[in-house]
C-alpha cells in the first residue's frame, strides 16, 4: 500500500497524494467529542477545492 | 544583553559578513520565489544567512515584517550559534550539545514591558496570518505553511514541550498542525479526552541555538524550556502568553510568536508538504489538529524564520539528534566514538565509528540506536573511518564487508517513521524492518593494514619546504572528481 495514495481531483484532473488513512475515513475514528462528523473531504493544492473521495474520477493505491 | 536573533545577525555580521546576505528586492514567498533562490543556492552548494527585506504577505502586500531563512545551515553557523570554536569538529559538536543537556538552565519571567515580543500585539479581529509573509515552499504543497516549534505545557506537571510541526494556514485565523505520536501529541491527547482546549504557541523567529534547543530528543519528564537554556547558556527570558496568560508562557526575546488553542474533537485537512526527508508527505486528516490562533504578537520589526528541506546538511536539526545516538549508543557500548545522522544521506541512515573490543560490539550498538524511529539503516564501521565522509563510508562498505555474514536484515517489526516513503504500510501498522551492516575489521584474524605514507615522514616533510606557499595558494581545489 505504501504511504501515500494518489487522487485526481475532479476540477483540475491533477493527482495529488494522500495518506491512505483518509480513505473511506470518516471524522468518527477521532476519539473524543466529534463535533464534526461526516465524511473528510479531500483538498486538492493545485486548484483549491475540497471534494468529498466519490467525486474523484480516479484514486491509486 | 539576552541572546535573540539579533545578536545572532551581528555575530554572524563580524566572524562571517560574507554569509549574510540581504535581498532588497521584492518577493513573492507565495509563489515560490525565495524558495527558488534557495535551491539556485543549494545549487552553488553556498548557504548564507538570507533576509528577504520586502517581502509580499498573503493580502499581496510588502509586509512590515522581514523573512529569514538559512539561519543555521552549515556547520559554521551551528558553531557560531553555540558559540564554540570554528575549529571545533563535528562529534566534538554533538558531545557539546549533550554536555549541555546534562546542564539545563531555569528559564526567567519577565514583564511585558521588557519582553521585545510584546511591542505589537493583535488579538480577536485584529488577528491576521495573511500580514505575515508566508511562504508555499513546495510545488503540490497544500497551501502557504508555518513550519517552526510550537509549545505545548502538560496540564498535570507543568512541563514544556517544543516540536517541529507542519502548520498550514488555512484562513486569516485557523491552521492545521500536523502531530506525530510523541510528546505533544500525548500532552494534546489529555487535553481532549477531557475535553479541554489545550494552549499553544508558535515561535516563528529567535537565536539558533532556541531553534536547536526546541529540537531536543530527551524524556518526556524533560522541561524543554530549561533545555533551551542549556543550549543558551543563559537563562530563557519568558513572558505570559496573551491568550493564556502564565498558564503558557512564551518567549521574551522571539521576534513574532503566534498563539492559539488546540480544539477538542476537532481535525483539518493538511498537506501534501515537502518534508525533511525530501519527498512530499501526503495529505492527512486524523493527525492534524484544529489550530484557532487567537493572538500574533511580534516585534516592530520583526524579522520571521521559516525552514525549508535543504539539500545538504541541516545541523541545527541533526546535532541534538546526533547527540540523542551518541548516548545511547555509548550506554550500550563505551567504545563508539562518532555518530552521524547528519544530511540527506543520513536521514534514516544511522553511521556509527567506534573502538571495537569485541565481536559484538557492532550488534549491540546497532541495537541501542535502532530504538529511535528514524533508524532503519544501521552501518557499523572502526574509529579510523570518517563517518561524516560519504567517500570514507563508501571505501570502508566496499572493502571490509562480506554481504553473506555481515549484513543482517530483521523482520518488519519496528516502529516505522511516518516520512519514509519507503513504508509498505501506514496506515494499519507501520512498521519497517531494520538492516544492520557491520563493516569492522575482524578481531580474531589478520586484516589488510590500510596502505599510507609513514607518520614520521609526514611529519619530517613538510610540504612548505618543497613548493613555495604563494605557488600552493594558487593551484586551485579540483571538485571535478566527486569522489576525492
Amino acid at each position: 500500500m505504501g504511504i501515500c495514495a494518489a487522487v485526481e481531483c475532479p476540477q483540475c484532473h491533477k493527482e495529488f497524494v494522500v495518506s491512505p488513512s483518509m480513505l473511506k475515513a470518516d471524522t468518527r475514528l477521532i476519539v473524543g467529542p466529534a463535533t464534526q462528523p461526516g465524511r473528510i473531504e479531500f483538498h486538492c493544492p493545485w486548484c483549491n477545492v475540497s471534494f468529498p473521495q466519490e467525486q474523484s474520477p480516479r484514486i491509486r493505491e | 544583553m539576552p541572546k535573540d536573533l539579533r545578536t545572532y545577525l551581528a555575530d554572524i555580521h563580524r566572524e562571517v559578513p560574507d554569509e549574510l546576505v540581504c535581498i532588497e528586492r521584492e518577493v513573492n514567498p507565495a509563489n515560490y520565489d525565495c524558495t527558488a533562490i534557495i535551491k539556485h543556492l543549494d545549487a552553488l552548494k553556498k548557504f548564507p544567512v538570507v533576509v528577504f527585506e520586502r517581502p509580499l504577505n498573503l493580502h499581496g502586500e510588502v509586509s512590515p515584517v522581514k523573512l529569514m531563512l538559512n539561519a543555521e545551515i552549515s556547520q559554521s553557523k551551528a558553531q557560531i550559534a553555540l558559540g564554540v570554536p570554528r575549529t571545533m569538529s563535528r562529534m566534538a559538536m554533538a558531545e557539546e550539545c549533550l554536555n549541555r543537556e546534562k546542564r539545563p538552565v531555569k528559564p526567567v519571567v519577565v514583564s511585558r514591558d521588557e519582553a521585545p515580543v510584546k511591542e505589537v500585539i493583535q488579538t480577536g479581529a485584529d488577528v491576521d496570518l495573511y500580514h505575515l509573509p508566508c511562504m508555499r515552499h513546495h510545488e503540490m504543497d497544500g497551501g502557504p505553511y508555518v513550519d517552526m516549534a510550537s509549545v505545548l505545557v502538560d496540564r498535570h506537571n507543568g512541563i514544556y514541550n517544543l516540536s517541529y510541526h507542519r502548520m498550514e494556514i488555512k484562513s486569516p485565523n485557523l491552521t492545521s498542525m500536523l502531530v506525530v505520536p510523541r510528546h505533544a501529541w500525548r500532552i494534546f491527547r489529555d487535553y481532549e479526552e477531557a475535553g479541554l482546549e489545550c494552549p499553544v504557541a508558535t515561535v516563528l523567529g529567535h537565536h539558533p541555538a532556541f531553534n536547536m534547543g526546541a529540537a531536543y530528543r530527551g524524556m518526556y519528564e524533560d522541561d524543554e524550556y530549561e533545555m533551551i537554556g542549556a543550549y543558551l547558556q543563559e537563562p530563557l527570558r519568558l513572558v505570559p502568553s496573551e491568550t493564556w496568560g502564565d498558564r503558557l508562557l512564551v518567549p521574551a526575546d522571539a521576534e513574532v510568536v503566534i498563539e492559539g488553542a488546540l480544539l477538542p474533537g476537532r481535525r483539518q485537512v493538511d498537506g501534501p508538504f515537502g518534508e525533511a526527508p525530501g519527498y512530499l508527505g501526503p495529505q492527512r486528516y486524523l493527525d492534524s489538529l484544529h489550530y484557532e490562533v487567537r493572538a500574533i504578537t511580534r516585534r516592530r520589526d520583526a524579522i520571521m524564520q521559516t525552514i525549508i528541506t535543504p539539500e545538504g546538511d541541516k545541523p541545527w536539526l541533526d546535532l541534538p539528534r546526533e547527540g540523542a545516538y551518541l548516548r545511547r549508543a555509548r550506554e550500550a557500548v563505551p567504545g563508539v566514538t562518532a555518530v552521524c545522522k547528519a544530511g540527506r544521506h543520513a536521514h534514516f541512515n544511522i553511521f556509527i565509528a567506534m573502538k571495537k573490543t569485541s565481536e559484538g560490539d557492532p550488534g549491540r550498538a546497532a541495537a541501542a540506536v535502532a530504538s529511535f524511529d528514524h533508524s532503519k539503516n544501521i552501518f557499523v564501521f572502526d574509529d579510523d573511518i570518517d563517518v561524516f565522509n560519504p567517500a570514507d563510508i563508501l571505501w570502508a562498505l566496499a572493502t571490509r564487508v562480506q554481504p553473506h555474514a555481515d549484513i543482517t536484515i530483521t523482520p518488519m517489526m519496528y516502529k516505522g517513521n511516518e516520512l519514509d516513503p519507503s513504508l509498505l504500510d501506514e496506515v494499519y501498522e507501520c512498521k519497517t524492518s531494520i538492516m544492520i551492516v557491520d563493516a569492522t575489521r575482524p578481531l580474531g584474524r589478520p586484516f589488510s593494514p590500510v596502505s599510507k605514507c609513514p607518520d614520521d615522514a609526514m611529519a619530517r616533510v613538510q610540504l612548505e619546504d618543497y613548493i613555495p606557499r604563494e605557488v600552493l595558494d594558487r593551484i586551485p581545489l579540483d571538485r571535478t572528481s566527486y569522489w576525492a
